[in-house]
């Protein structure tokens, strides 16, 4: 059972990216849960996360102050991270990619578009 | 800077909105006459959210207290308790979208930037800034209305 770290601060998005990862087959896995950067950074310290999912757009620390932090870590470096925003346009898609995110996800989440995300996910895990 | 109203019509908005309520709420939207929404109503649950770029204003979404309510209990299936204050985080998550969606696809390589979320219950604040109002009708009958006001 693999830890998932789900990072927005709305209550529904969290529930809906719950919904999702159980739809698309990770409904085996434990889910932990964020409020915004700061937060995450704080359970990422206490807990072996195999997967961050998080939205940009949060009070205190945003997503992209959040994959900096994780990117300049040795322990968080290698951590995948599921950028799902609707503040997403080819343009930042690239911006967000060049600063480590793993794939990007434009909202409204469904099971389909996680699928394919947690796909790549592993297909750049294997291919690594 | 774009002006919202000015860009922001009915052509960028109902899709964006038709999908978005699709997949959060799984109930179709419809657009109707932007006076059969009620925007007097004293019981409305409300989000609004600062649209910064590259369209400045700011965009609401408004509905009845009661349906609200209903609707959040339909999407959380129970998990949650509905009421007033579960209503207006279910708002603010639909206006955050919908605002960052339709802000991304008025251009592709613009840095799309939007502020955070605000909520409430009772009337939409008056201001003299231009605006444009739009109605919609849920499959449930739920009415729904947006609005779109200029920068300052």
């Amino acid at each position: 059972m693999d830890k998932i770290l789900i990072v927005d601060d709305s209550p529904a998005a969290r529930m809906i990216a719950r919904r999702c990862l159980k739809i698309a087959g990770r409904g085996g896995d434990e889910f932990l849960e964020a409020e915004h950067g700061r937060a995450a950074l704080d359970v990422l310290k206490h807990n072996a996360v195999k997967l961050v999912i998080a939205d940009l757009n949060m009070p205190v620390m945003d997503g992209q102050t959040l994959i900096r932090f994780m990117r300049s870590s040795p322990r968080l470096n290698e951590i995948p991270v599921v950028v799902v925003s609707s503040l997403v346009n080819p343009s930042t898609a690239e911006a967000l990619k060049k600063m480590g995110a793993t794939v990007v996800l434009r909202k409204p989440l469904n099971p389909a578009r996680m699928a394919d995300a947690l796909e790549s996910v592993a297909q750049l895990a294997e291919a690594a | 800077m774009i002006n919202a109203v000015d860009r922001l019509g009915g052509g960028v908005l109902d899709p964006v909105l038709a999908e978005i309520m699709e997949a959060m709420t799984f109930a179709g939207v419809e657009r109707v006459e932007e006076d059969e929404f009620a925007w007097d109503d004293a019981d409305l649950v409300w989000a609004r959210v600062d649209l910064i770029a590259p369209a400045a204003g700011d965009f609401w979404m408004v509905a009845p207290r009661e349906a609200a309510v209903e609707l959040t209990d339909v999407v959380w299936a129970g998990e949650i308790e509905a009421n007033s204050e579960t209503a207006q985080a279910l708002m603010a998550e639909i206006v955050n979208a919908v605002a960052g969606q339709i802000l991304a696809v008025l251009d592709d390589e613009a840095t799309v930037h939007l502020g955070l979320p605000e909520t409430g219950n009772g009337k939409v604040r008056p201001t003299d800034f231009e605006e444009a109002r739009h109605a919609y009708y849920m499959d449930d009958g739920t009415p729904l209305g947006v609005l779109i006001r200029a920068a300052a």
